[in-house]
Order: C-alpha cells, then structure tokens, then sequence
C-alpha cells in the first residue's frame, strides 16, 4: 500500500511533464501554420448564410457555381478602422473577389461608407441584426475571412487589415490556393 | 385630497419604471424558456469583456448571443446543442467552465497533482522522524 502512494507523485509529475511538451510542440506547429489569429472555424467549411443583398433586396448569394476561393469582410458604416482597411481591401480585390457583409448597419449609411471611402466589394449583404456574424464567429468588425476553392475557411483575421498584412499574409494564402 | 393626488403620481411614477425594467421583445413569454436561457447565459464567457458572462453583460455582442439562445430555445434546442454551436462558432473559450481537453489538462489536473507532491512530502517527512526515534 505504501509504496502505491509512493509512486503516484512521480506517475503525476511525469503526466504534468508529457503534457507540457504535448503543449509546446502543439503551438509551435500552430505558429507554423501561420495561423495568426485562431478560429473555432478554420478548416471547417463556411456556414450558410441567408441575407438579403444590399444590391436589389433579392437573397444575398456567395457565387458558388464558380468554383474559386474568395473573401468575406465584415464591415459597417461606423466602424472606424473600417474605412482605413478599403484601401487594403481594394488592392486584394484585383486578385479575389470579396464578398461584404454590412453588419448591424443602416442601409443608406452603407451606400454612403461605400461612396465616400470606396468599394472592393463584388457583392455585399445585409447583416441587420448580426445573427449571421455570429454564424461567423465574429467578435466585432472588421473581420475578414478567406474561403478556399472547396469551401473551408483557411484564414481569419480580426481587425483591420493594413497593407503589410495585406500583402505578407493575404497575398501569400491567396497564391497559396490559386496553385 | 391633495395627498391623494401626490400619492397617485407616485404610484404612477413607479409603474413607468417598471416598463422601463421590463424589455417585452427581449424576454420570452414562457417562464420555463426564459428560466433557461438565462441560466446558460450564466456559463457562456461574453467575447467582448472576458472576464463577464453575457448574463451579466451589456455588451452588444453579448445581447445578441442572449437572443440568440433564445430563439434556439424557442426552437426546442436543448441547452447542450446551444452550448455545442457556441462553441463550434467561438471555440471553447466562450464557455466560463472548460471541457477537459488536452490544452486544459493541466488546469484540471494541477489540483491533484500538487495535492500528491504535498502527500510525498509528509510521506518522507514521516519517513525521516521514524529513523530518528
């Protein structure tokens, strides 16, 4: 009975130890991976989204005939470091196109972002009451996502997205899927 | 008949308060629902402030998962497929209490395991003083 007692400390010490290491080796090949910013969502495919388009009111509609990687951005009209990513966004646009959802926005004060700042987007949704943000795993605008040719989401980035991000994580990914 | 008309607009004084207090769209007409929904509000971590649950939270992310159990509710989920959606969205860190995974090993474990250390400790302690008598 003794010696039983005696080796649990050392059967836990050697638990507490494997698990450490099991840790470390598995956040180091996250930070390989490049996976900047962690969603529940990644390699899982995109969830559904039913919204009406700011467009023509008809349902808003990923063009998933098409079979091509895209990007989602959420966005809105009050969203401050929104209007510093249309730029960024702009530029990724010539490479991908990117879908915009106007979360939890007015529809003229989106029109009126959209004309002032400019527009990267192919087609963008209406995202009144933010049910679909959450669909998303959003935490709060801008959140951008990009979607590989089958469908999964490869890529999160919460915040805006300034140009060397641009460039030095989305312009690679994006590469990355179009081989 | 002065005080009556005083204590009059004081009772109507309190009637607006309580519609104030009581937002009709938000809450669920069923008692049993609405009873649910804000005991499972109780264990999901609000995403904005951390450090809250989004019962306790005034958040508008936390407002909007609120209604969203809600109308889960409503469609007769049970509270641990509203739980497992959350989760699927946010990952684990949206509920208060972790699953024991392996990346929480340790924050479950580290109990026992220095409560182990501490009992080798006294073992040897004992161990020592016996040789000594």
């Amino acid at each position: 009975m003794k010696s039983f007692i005696l080796y649990i400390p050392l059967l836990s010490i050697i638990l507490i130890l494997s698990l450490v290491g099991l840790i470390v080796i598995k956040s180091i090949n996250n930070v390989q991976n490049n996976k900047i910013l962690n969603s529940a969502l990644i390699g899982k495919p995109f969830p559904y989204t039913n919204l009406k388009s700011l467009q023509d009111d008809k349902e808003f509609n990923f063009n998933l005939d098409t079979k091509e990687p895209f990007l989602i951005n959420f966005f809105s009209s009050w969203c401050v470091p929104c209007q510093y990513e249309v730029e960024s966004l702009e530029l990724l646009s010539k490479k991908i196109k990117i879908y915009g959802i106007a979360y939890k926005d007015k529809k003229q004060d989106t029109i009126d972002f959209l004309q002032t700042f400019g527009n990267p987007y192919y087609s963008i949704g209406i995202d009144n009451n933010g049910l679909s943000a959450i669909d998303w795993g959003v935490y709060g605008v801008p959140e951008t996502f990009l979607i590989n040719s089958q469908g999964n989401i490869v890529l999160r980035h919460a915040g805006p997205i300034t140009k060397s991000i641009a460039e030095e994580i989305f312009q690679t990914e994006i590469l990355k899927l179009k081989l | 008949m002065i005080n009556k008309a005083i204590s009059f607009l004081f009772f109507l004084i309190t009637l607006i308060s309580i519609s104030w207090a009581f937002n009709p769209e938000e809450k669920l007409g069923n008692e049993e629902y609405e009873n649910r929904a804000s005991s499972l509000a109780k264990s999901i971590r609000c995403l904005v402030c951390q450090n809250q649950t989004i019962d306790d939270s005034n958040a508008e992310l936390a407002q909007d998962i609120k209604n969203l159990i809600r109308n889960q509710i409503s469609e007769g989920k049970s509270d641990n497929e509203i739980k497992d959606f959350l989760v699927s969205r946010y990952g684990d860190f949206i509920l208060m209490k972790p699953p024991l995974i392996l990346e929480t090993a340790l924050l479950w474990l580290a109990p026992i395991i220095l409560i182990s250390i501490g009992l080798l400790i006294i073992f040897f302690s004992f161990k020592k003083n016996e040789k000594n008598f």
